[in-house]
């Protein structure tokens, strides 16, 4: 089972590297919601998904889990409640058009 | 006020107030009281089980918290009374529905979690104050996504001035009881294990309820300045 | 390695907090200073005071930062 481990925090590590890549290189606000977004659900949840692997028979690991749902509803909410409010307040997306 | 005579008086504070701190042990030396015997004998005499930090706050030094929930519940009181509030809160922006939804859907949760952690402190870390922040944050977010005026709908109306003094009355009750049960006012008595921890109990519910109250307040205050 | 943790959190909050200060946008200080005070958590977390440090994400990184919120949104907006 703690094998199982080592995938899952292989690629939350890599969600969180390209997400965070991605934070500083995109060109505007949506863009780099998007990436912050993936670095808060897919990234975090994939690390607390491995971690309760890793530490499986055990009350710990219902815990993590418990974690990793919570973060699976939280973030993609958060991230719609920080599009949402941008385009309310008329940040423009960016276009090809643009430089 | 007379600068001249406040000067005076601040330095005739300070000068004693200077003095006591140079007569203390420097900071993290090892022949400090806390090093040489203090945190030992808490750790040796303390309960068995559950949470020292509590037992140390609530129990060894009951009198000491009990004189800084006062001081924080008044303090809290005082600043609601400079922020009364002058005009109606505005009602909410109409809320995203997905964020409306995932809200009411934590809430019972986070309200749960609150009182889990306040309870819990007994145990484990946690306590009424982390607890009360916890709740206070859950009537926050609900005054972010849905509005003042439902946030305000989420607390008891008729009772409320009393639960906001409810930190320090559990407090002065729990004195009352246990100056009755041992003959010291806030003794506990642990010849009876569950009025001990009953009173324990209540002490933290109590912070736990009165300053959710007062932090959501403080935000209902600020909402309607 | 666990003091050198140590130096890495002590590192990133000395960090946030020179942040706080030259951040000229009051909204950006506020989440800056909850970041701060995750930072600070997870220090008292990994020095043995996990009460201390449900305090700090409860009353430092939740209500506080959502008190500073509103009054940012009920003054300087």
């Amino acid at each position: 089972m703690s094998l199982l481990a080592i995938p899952f925090g292989l690629i939350g590590a890599f969600f969180f590297l390209a997400a965070t890549i991605g934070l500083l290189r995109l060109p505007d606000f949506y863009s780099r919601a998007h990436a912050a977004a993936k670095c808060d659900t897919v990234g975090a949840g994939s690390i607390l998904l491995a971690l309760a692997f890793a530490l499986c028979p055990g009350l710990a690991s219902f815990q993590l889990l418990g974690l990793a749902i919570l973060i699976l509803i939280a973030g993609p909410t958060a991230s719609h409640a920080l599009a949402r409010a941008a385009d309310r307040r008329g940040v423009a997306p960016w276009t090809t058009d643009d430089p | 006020m007379n600068p001249r005579l406040a000067a005076a008086f601040v330095t005739g504070l300070a000068v004693p107030m200077l003095a006591a701190m140079a007569a203390l042990p420097r900071h993290g030396s090892p022949d400090q009281p806390i090093h040489t015997h203090v945190a030992r004998e808490y750790i040796e005499s303390g309960p068995e089980t559950g949470n020292l930090v509590t037992a140390i706050l609530l129990d060894y030094r009951g009198m000491d918290t009990f004189g800084e929930v006062v001081v924080i519940f008044v303090g809290l009181v005082a600043v609601l009374v400079l922020a009364r509030h002058r005009e109606p809160a505005l009602p909410a922006a109409s809320p995203s529905p997905i964020v409306a939804f995932i809200v009411r859907l934590v809430t019972p949760f986070i309200a749960l979690f609150g009182f889990h952690v306040i309870l819990s402190g007994l145990e484990v870390p946690g306590g009424g104050l982390q607890g009360a922040a916890i709740l206070g944050g859950l009537v926050i977010l609900n005054g972010f996504v849905f509005g003042p005026q439902h946030a305000r709908s989420l607390l008891p109306g008729r009772l409320l001035p009393w639960l906001q003094g409810a930190g320090p009355l559990a407090f002065l009750a729990a004195g009352i009881v246990g100056g009755i049960a041992t003959g010291f006012a806030l003794g506990y008595p642990t010849h009876l294990p569950l009025l001990h921890e009953a009173m324990l109990m209540g002490v933290e519910l109590g912070i736990g309820i009165g300053g959710a109250l007062i932090f959501s307040r403080l935000y209902l205050a600020l909402e309607d300045a | 390695m666990s003091e050198l943790f140590d130096v890495v959190l002590l590192t990133l909050l000395i960090l946030t907090a020179l942040a706080v200060a030259r951040a000229r946008d009051l909204a950006a200080a506020a989440i800056l200073f909850a970041a701060y005070s995750l930072m600070l958590c997870l220090l008292w977390l990994h020095r043995g005071a996990p009460d201390v440090a449900l305090t700090e994400a409860a009353v430092g990184a939740g209500v506080t930062t959502l008190l500073f919120l509103v009054v940012i949104a009920r003054t300087s907006r």
